[in-house]
């Protein structure tokens, strides 16, 4: 009278097993309990299941039913252990049999007429599963989608209760869902609805875009209102190279974790672009909540993190991801829960240079003074401002000007040059666990640059002349090697150099590190 | 020591409600400071006032010397009127302080001085020039004056102080309760160069707001001639404007950026008859302190520099007028690569120079 069935709860971005144990004793009394740790939503999973069991033809048992889930020390959450839970029962009851109930991952939750809902997690669960040997998952149909490109992995998706029964039996089996490779996945690239040929003028920022997006690199656009710096960080996505295999899984996981993956859609192709408005707390931005949950710096991993007006944000909000984009990983503590999420995101910010805004401008007078400039950027600290690798005005162009100035190329065309840049990385960095030029530490710097001598040299010259921190040092090389990249040169040449540092010197204009006369 | 008289003077320079007539008319009545502080009557409540009287009994309580020992404590220097390094400028306003508190040194009997005023609320325009002319002053030798507030004032010392030079800077409230706070370093700095940090206010006075208009005479009054750099509406600076016609001291104005808002006022001085003043060479010359004709020549030599190409390509681009990028490229015909390394190479030889806006123009 006893049965056992397998699943796996989610500990932030990755799975442990749970031993869904189920005893049935004699009696003539209908009770229903269950052991082991569950939250709201594992209890209520109580009554789903006592309703799809009976729904689905099958007989809830007369006597004491005892329900553990197993090991009791791990937090359970959410509606996952549904299926797993009904299935222990109906075996517990002998009313099937069923066979590779231990190596068969059950997953999913059920509604009340016994069919299958797609859940939550489910691609972390079944990687962390698969890395402990299991290959065999039961899932919700809605959820099969998401699992496709897992090799080694036999997945049966099931409507319902009793489909997933007459499965486990051997009564009539399901099809295996067919196995998908990455290159299969690949969803054509969505129709972009900004395109750099619509950016008139604006030719250094989008020289700008081109290298950040080629090396991964963190971009600050400052300029007046109104001069396109929200429309050329809309346009980012459509330069950005494919993800790898690789980077589609690490961040489909942290979605699929978060929930927010749409139930039906596969593996994510396409690099997340998040755009948190200004009002978003800390925890919203880093992650939290109860259950540690991953937030809008890990939902941008190998994506896109975008600020608009960047000084609008509380400033702890801003000194709280320095952190993460250091460390390209957001250690989430909570109470209940701890989790690690990987965070490495680009990321892009857009701020006027003063409170009127016209500072700088030609067609408008500045209202500002120069201590209330000052203070107004110094709503972005230092360290903060250091850890963004390049800076860039946006020159404003005067209304008469934008239909006559010449429109530029095509994302498609820019792209082309970008993702032979990111081959080249890949390539550079295959023994390594990065991905791109952006994401080297010191030792890597120091292992990959391969700048010439002369460089160099340039390189400590400006140093000195723009006043630049050590932390700027490291990001102007790495800077330089996208540039050369992109040009498909071998080594840092003078030229690389000194167009990096150019994206790198109008925090010494603005911030001022030289010139400290206005404070 | 000093003399009896003197500490006399102290005792009612240390009073913060007797007003500058309500110590002539004591002067008028007894004859001198000593003579009023010994024979002290309580009529004379009426006459300066029910609040100045009560102040100067509970401070005649402390006693003659307590004045004298509390400036050496605080180890500040006081100079009479009537003293001879008393500012000779200064003596001959029509209301002199009698008491003048301050740190550093006075300037010696045959100096000259500019004070530099203007608004808090500076640009970064009027605090560039008046860094650069304060500095250029002070390497002519002259003496620049200022009020240690933010904006203009703080630029003009920090200007001085950039040239290693002497500045005064005359406070709107005690030499030990220097204000703003932030500028208390660049006070000692001013220090360290010989300048001086003046107040007729009591040591630990504080920064009240009607303090700053009567001040600002002595800003004026310290100096040969005032130079009014931006100014907003309503602005104290005018008031040391005013000061400085009714002293007869010569004004300059500095003009700036017609639609900016700290140039109406100067503007509006300069059709009125102010002189217009672009350096500090033009200030020099109309005091007559000499002529200007050893002005560097600071014109490039397109020859002498070493250029590439392209860079000689956006020198002369640059040559015409000061450019953004965009127009820069559009003139050069380089691609924004080319474009990017070149004005980063040229901006390191000190040939151009970048200008917020993404604007770019010759270093001169």
């Amino acid at each position: 009278m006893l049965a056992k069935t397998l699943c796996y709860a989610l500990v932030g971005v990755s799975g442990v097993p749970i031993d869904v144990q189920a005893y049935v004793s004699g009696g003539n009394q209908f009770q229903f309990t269950m052991v082991g740790l569950p939250d709201t939503a594992v209890k209520e999973s109580r009554d789903r299941v006592v309703a799809a069991i009976k729904n689905s033809g099958f007989a809830m048992p007369y006597g004491h039913t005892t329900v553990n889930l197993s090991p009791a020390d791990v937090k359970k959450e959410g509606t996952v252990f549904d299926l797993a839970i009904a299935v222990a029962i109906i075996q517990a009851t002998k009313q099937i049999k069923a066979y590779d109930l231990q190596d068969t991952l059950i997953l999913g939750e059920l509604a009340l007429d016994g069919s299958l809902v797609p859940v939550q997690g489910v691609l972390p669960l079944v990687i962390s599963a698969k890395e402990r040997g299991i290959n065999k998952v039961l899932l919700p149909y809605m959820n099969a989608p998401e699992v496709e490109a897992v090799m080694g992995m036999q997945v049966y998706p099931a409507r319902n209760l009793y489909e997933a029964m007459q499965h486990l039996s051997g009564n009539a089996p399901i099809l295996t869902q067919v196995q998908k490779t990455y290159e299969e996945c690949l969803q054509k690239q969505q129709e972009q609805a900004y395109d750099l040929s619509r950016v008139r003028g604006q030719q250094q920022a989008k020289r700008a875009l081109e290298v950040a997006a080629a090396g991964g690199h963190n971009i600050l656009f400052v300029g007046v209102p109104g001069s396109g710096k929200t429309m050329l960080a809309r346009c980012l996505p459509g330069i950005l190279p494919q993800m790898t295999q690789e980077e589609a899984f690490e961040t489909t996981r942290i979605y699929s974790a978060a929930g927010m993956l749409a139930p039906g859609t596969g593996l994510m192709t396409v690099r997340p672009f998040r755009a948190p408005h200004h009002t978003a707390s800390a925890a919203a931005l880093i992650g939290g909540g109860i259950n540690a949950k991953p937030g809008e710096v890990s939902l941008a991993h190998n994506g896109v993190l975008f600020l608009d007006e960047m000084p609008e944000y509380p400033r702890r909000v801003l000194e709280a991801l320095r952190q993460p984009l250091e460390d390209g990983y957001a250690n989430v503590s909570r109470v209940r829960a701890h989790a690690r999420y990987l965070s490495r995101c680009m990321l892009v910010a857009s701020m006027n240079p003063c409170l009127c805004g016209y500072f700088g401008s030609r067609t408008r007078a500045c209202r500002c003074g120069s201590r209330d400039i000052r203070k107004y950027l110094d709503r972005i600290s230092g360290p903060l401002l250091d850890r963004i690798d390049m800076q860039i005005e946006v020159d404003s162009v005067p209304v008469e000007e934008i239909s006559a100035k010449a429109t530029g190329e095509a994302s498609a065309e820019v792209r082309v040059r970008v993702e032979k840049a990111r081959k080249i990385q890949l390539e550079r960095f295959k023994n390594t666990n990065i991905y791109c030029n952006a994401q080297m530490n010191n030792k890597h710097i120091e292992q990959y640059a391969n700048a010439d001598d002369e460089a160099m040299k340039f390189l400590h010259q400006a140093i000195k002349k723009f006043a630049l921190s050590m932390r700027a040092y490291g990001r102007i090389i790495k800077l330089a090697r996208t540039v050369a990249d992109l040009k498909g040169k071998p080594n840092i040449e003078l030229a690389d150099m000194a167009e990096a540092v150019q994206f790198r010197i109008i925090d010494s204009k603005y911030w001022g590190a030289g010139d400290d006369i206005t404070r | 020591m000093i003399s009896q008289d003197k500490a006399a003077r102290l005792w009612l320079a240390y009073s913060e409600s007797l007003t500058y007539k309500g110590r002539e008319r004591l002067i008028e009545l007894y004859g001198s400071a000593i003579d009023a502080y010994n024979n002290l009557s309580s009529n004379e409540g009426n006459v300066i006032g029910a609040k100045a009287f009560d102040e100067l009994i509970s401070l005649k309580a402390k006693g003659l010397d307590y004045f004298y020992l509390e400036l050496e404590k605080a180890k500040a220097k006081a100079v009479f009127l009537g003293d001879e390094n008393y500012p000779y400028m200064l003596k001959e306003i029509q209301d002199p302080p009698d008491v003048l508190f301050y740190y550093g040194n006075l300037p010696g009997d045959d100096y000259k001085a500019i004070s530099i005023v203007g608004s808090r609320k500076d640009t970064r325009y009027g605090s560039k020039q008046a860094f650069s002319i304060a500095r250029d002053l002070s390497l002519s030798g002259v003496i620049v004056v200022s009020g240690l507030a933010y904006g203009i004032d703080a630029a003009a010392h920090k200007g001085v102080v950039d040239s290693g030079g002497k500045t005064i800077a005359v406070l709107g409230s005690g030499i030990k309760n220097i204000y703003p706070k932030d500028h208390i370093p660049l006070a000692r700095e001013i220090i360290k160069l010989g300048g001086a940090i003046i107040s007729e206010y009591p040591l630990y006075s504080k920064p009240l707001a009607y303090h700053f208009p009567v001040r600002n005479r002595i800003v004026s009054g310290l100096s040969h001639g005032v130079l009014l750099i931006e100014a907003r509406e309503k602005s104290g600076t005018l008031i040391t404007v005013s000061h400085a016609l009714n002293q007869g001291r010569e004004v300059f104005a500095l003009p700036g950026q017609v639609d900016a808002p700290g140039s109406l006022i100067p503007h509006s001085l300069l059709r009125d008859g102010a002189r217009l003043a672009t350096c500090a060479d033009d200030i020099i010359e109309d005091m007559g302190w000499g002529n200007a004709e050893n002005k560097a020549d600071n014109s490039l030599n397109i020859e002498e520099l070493n250029l590439t190409n392209e860079q000689g390509k956006i020198y002369h681009a640059l040559c015409v007028d000061s450019l953004s990028f965009e127009e820069l490229l559009e003139k050069t015909q380089l691609s924004a690569s080319e474009a990017n390394t070149h004005i980063v190479i040229m901006q390191m030889q000190g040939i151009i120079e970048a200008l917020p806006g993404g604007m770019y123009r010759l270093n001169n």
